[in-house]
């Protein structure tokens, strides 16, 4: 039994040796790291589905594939990036390995479980993934009924796995909700948590409150497609907008689940490389909740041309207006916090200062959906595509690349390639907004979403899209031979290379099984630049 | 194994997670655990008994149709066997209680 | 100078051409989210790089003021967006419950949205596919419902846009203001030829309209063959089986197919005569043709008269 020890030179890495010590490991950073593991390989597959997306829509009619095989890459591409990468990416990833950190705890309240929702997550994955060999899937991910009860496809297969992945995400919420309330360090008020904390506290909240309506939503739907229980499908007597209702119930706070962990890493991020005290702590803390909390009441806003009443739509239209508050909110602290600060250009700031560009626009354009008038005219065009992959990608992707330069050497003891972590932040940025931006103007010029084929006039834009999606390609493995390669011949990290304020940066890089030698007392907020 | 890694056994407290301080700490953190999982159980199964209360009011008559089919022997025999399951579960807890204290 | 602005936003926005009243309050409301777009995002993302730029770090020893908050601030950055934000719904609601408000005493055209077309359903019993002619400055009104999945009924010049869906009836009004050729797209994903459920808006002048309707009319009175051409425009039959060409859609073509032998998935072959053909479009499902599946094609069960049945046979023994 060493796990005592104050040896520098023995780790979370390296104390428990073999694969079957990281199987069976309870440790949450070491949870954090298979779930990386995991994540990654998903986005990679995700990604080659995106790119092969946009080869096919590089010029009108046919390139790669018959209609049916681009439906089923264009429901791979969402299924997987939404249930498999964003919604876990975060949370169960950065999540995992620094919320007990950042609170001072040992370890999050219920580590078996905490392993038990990545196995359940593993098997989740991999029955949606064995979709692909058997009958594949053509719904879309959202599974939009009759259509999902009607088609020849492996419905039944992917709704069970997302119901699993779903299990997964509640668990981890549970977990986090109860580290976050018994297990801070002494002295570590709600008040003296990290904003991160704050932000994947929220999400908690969401995974564990929406989540269960998507899991009984999905039973549905599997028991109308086995049983011919008449619940969506009209020919039964059902109602097929009483599922958009259901799935927009979970899905819309899913969104929120998706960006609020992000917006916590931007909080990190820039209050850390601007050395400088954030500004108005409790603002961003309470917006977190506050998004959390009204998010749970916009659902209708994906539904306004699905034949719901006017009233119906106007409610959902000013509601969703007041989720746009508490964003503005975050992104003008943000912007308060770099005045007068001392701003380095570390790498991690590039990310940040990238998703603040791009989520202001994904931001402002989100605004024009929810005009209810305009949205008629935009929903389930292009521009919807490009308003929400500025929010997903240029939001929470770029925070997950922001995170993991910034924490990279708090997690594996290793410093990055500073050269080419940048080189590849210019490729991302450039090659996103290359990619993405002409899609908000081919969705102005009236071009539908999911559309295998297109007419002449949307050419030209959709080739520049597709060059930009090479572009992003070409970043993200710059990035991945950036990792591997800090990872075997980087140089080692000191205990705190940014000089950050939170608790992660008072152990060692990377921490020791307990994560702290002594238990922290902590005496004053996470971001004390004085 | 994987309790050899993260358990380490304070003296005195035979049962307490290296995460909490006793337990006092653990058994409260279970309880929180617990009762937060029956918010998504109850959320989860909500639903359906909404939805089942609100096609018994559209369609009382297509409901009534449909219980004549079913046989109340085995309707009782089933809830016969939940309700003993239950009572069963709920005594063992209680004498773990009390031959505790 | 507002105006300007107004002109130069509506200019740049790259809306497709407006045809309608309506769709030009679209298109004002939207350039005005444009220009106030604009001006947030010039100062979030102008004031992050001057800041980037002025408070630059010097040295590493560099010391930040503390600053932690500020309520005028904080109450001015919270408000202000919300009025914004509650003026553009208000605007919005304003045009979306014109859109909404249906028109007393307009021409009304019922459509019927397929796997994967559009049916227009005349009162004068007039049907076409995939073609929805109606005269210009005049109110029309479509009642809408889906024979099978889910679709979406959008037309981009007019700024309007309702899903179609089975077992309802959805609603959508519009007043042309403009004579010309429309794109109608279906926004709803439905399936393998989704991107192809294309249609064509034509807005033509009152005469034009009547006398079409006319024409169209007297479609019972021609020869068989040609009746049986109409039939398969209608019911959208070319946008599965080829009839210039042997080229393969969605379902096997039919040019210079009648009277030679289909080889089936179950390996036997059967000549197409007139019973194969008839049974194809009654019961689909019952003969497949080797290299395709079954449940595509719907069956057409009781939608054809026995007339009609005989139009198609005649029409498909002409295609050479």
């Amino acid at each position: 039994m060493s796990s005592t020890t104050s040896n520098p030179n023995v780790n979370y890495l390296n104390e428990f040796k073999g694969i079957g010590s990281w199987l069976t490991s309870l440790d949450h950073k070491r949870i954090g790291l298979m779930y990386m593991i995991a994540v990654f390989i998903f986005f990679l597959v995700g990604g080659i589905f995106a790119l092969l997306l946009r080869m096919e829509l590089f010029a009108p009619g046919g390139q790669l594939f018959t209609p049916d095989q681009y439906n089923q890459v264009m429901t791979y591409h969402g299924a997987i990036m939404v249930f498999m990468v964003i919604i876990p990416g975060i949370p169960a990833v950065l999540g995992n390995f620094f919320l007990p950190i950042h609170i001072g705890a040992k370890d999050v309240a219920f580590p078996r479980l905490n392993l038990l929702s990545w196995y359940v997550f593993m098997f989740g994955a991999a029955l949606a993934v064995s979709t692909m060999f058997t009958n594949k899937i053509d719904t879309g991910w959202t599974f939009y009924t009759p259509y999902s009860i009607r088609t020849n496809t492996a419905v039944v297969q992917m709704v069970v796995a997302a119901f699993i992945l779903g299990f997964s995400s509640i668990l981890t919420g549970l977990n986090f909700i109860v580290t976050v309330h018994k297990l801070r360090a002494p002295g570590m008020s709600m008040y003296r948590i990290p904003l991160f904390v704050w932000a994947v506290y929220s999400t908690a909240i969401l995974q564990v409150l929406a989540t269960p309506v998507l899991a009984i939503t999905l039973l549905l739907l599997v028991a109308e497609r086995t049983l011919g229980v008449g619940i969506f499908d009209p020919k039964l007597g059902g109602d097929p907008v009483l599922f958009q209702h259901f799935f927009w119930f979970y899905s819309h706070p899913a969104v929120y689940i998706m960006i609020l962990p992000a917006m916590g890493i931007i909080s990190e991020l820039i209050s850390a490389f601007s050395r400088k005290t954030i500004f108005g702590y409790t603002a961003i803390a309470y917006s977190s909740l506050g998004i959390a909390g009204v998010s749970f009441f916009v659902w209708g806003h994906h539904m306004f041309v699905s034949g719901q009443s006017e009233i119906a739509g106007v409610i959902f239209s000013f509601l969703t207006m007041l989720v746009g508050v508490p964003t503005a909110i975050k992104m003008f602290n943000w912007l308060a916090t770099m005045y007068r600060g001392s701003i380095s250009f570390d790498s991690p700031m590039l990310y940040a200062l990238g998703f603040m560009f791009l989520f202001a626009i994904g931001g402002v354009t989100g605004i024009m959906l929810a005009v209810i008038g305009v949205d008629v005219h935009f929903h389930d065009t292009y521009f919807v595509v490009a308003h929400f992959h500025y929010v997903m990608v240029g939001g929470t992707l770029m925070a997950i690349m922001g995170g993991m330069y910034y924490w990279f050497p708090k997690m594996f003891g290793k410093m990055c390639n500073e050269a080419q972590a940048r080189i590849t932040f210019v490729l991302i940025f450039v090659g996103f907004n290359v990619t993405f931006f002409p899609q908000f103007i081919l969705g102005a010029m009236g071009m539908p979403r999911r559309y295998f084929d297109y007419i002449e006039p949307y050419h030209s834009l959709n080739r520049i899209s597709t060059m930009g999606s090479w572009l992003i390609a070409a970043g993200f493995f710059l990035a991945l031979y950036t990792f591997i390669r800090a990872l075997t011949s980087g140089p080692k990290a000191p205990m705190n290379p940014w000089g950050a304020k939170t608790l992660e940066w008072q152990t060692s890089s990377p921490p020791p099984f307990h994560n702290f030698d002594v238990e922290p007392v902590v005496t004053a907020g996470p971001y004390e630049y004085k | 194994m994987s309790t050899s890694n993260t358990h380490v056994v304070a003296p005195g407290e035979p049962d307490v997670a290296h995460h909490f301080r006793d337990a006092h700490h653990q058994y409260d953190s279970n309880k929180e655990g617990i009762w937060l999982f029956m918010v998504t159980e109850i959320l989860m199964f909500g639903g359906l008994f909404v939805g089942y209360a609100i096609f018994h009011a559209i369609y009382p008559e297509m409901f009534a149709e449909g219980a004549r089919q079913l046989d109340w022997k085995m309707g009782a025999f089933n809830t016969i066997v939940l309700i003993t399951s239950s009572l069963t579960m709920a005594l063992g807890i209680y004498y773990c209680q009390i031959r505790n204290r | 100078m507002f105006m300007l602005w107004m002109k130069f936003a509506g200019a740049s926005s790259f809306m497709p051409t407006s045809a309608t009243d309506i769709a030009d309050r679209v298109d004002n409301l939207y350039a005005f989210l444009l220009i106030s777009s604009f001006i947030g995002c010039v100062i979030l993302i102008g004031g992050m790089v001057y800041f980037v730029y002025k408070y630059k770090r010097k040295t590493d020893t560099d010391k930040t003021p503390y600053i932690t908050h500020n309520a005028l601030l904080e109450f001015l950055w919270s408000f202000i967006p919300l009025v914004i934000f509650l003026a553009v719904f208000a605007w919005g609601w304003l045009v979306y419950h014109d859109m909404r408000q249906m028109p007393k005493d307009a021409l009304e055209v019922h459509i019927f949205g397929k796997q994967w077309a559009w049916e227009m359903q005349y009162k004068s019993g007039v049907k076409t596919s995939n073609l929805l002619k109606v005269p210009i400055n005049k109110d029309v009104k479509l009642i809408m419902t889906s024979n099978d999945v889910l679709h979406s009924f959008y037309v981009p010049s007019f700024r309007i846009k309702q899903d179609v869906i089975p077992g309802t009836y959805t609603a959508l009004w519009f007043n042309a203001n403009k004579m010309g050729d429309f794109h109608i797209f279906c926004t709803e994903y439905c399936g393998t030829q989704h991107a192809g459920m294309l249609g064509t808006l034509q807005v033509v002048s009152q005469e034009d309209y009547d006398k079409w309707l006319e024409e169209e009319s007297l479609v019972s009175t021609l020869p068989l063959a040609q009746r049986g051409e109409k039939i398969f425009q209608v019911k959208a039959c070319a946008s599965c089986h080829s009839v210039k060409d042997n080229s393969i859609k969605v379902g096997p073509p039919l040019f210079q197919r009648f009277g030679a032998q289909e080889q089936l998935v179950d390996g036997s072959s059967h000549p197409i005569d007139e019973n194969y053909v008839r049974e194809s479009v009654l019961a689909p499902n019952a003969k497949i043709v080797k290299g395709f599946q079954p449940n595509v094609m719907p069956s057409f069960q009781g939608q054809l008269s026995e007339v009609e049945l005989s139009a198609l046979v005649e029409y498909i023994k002409t295609l050479k």
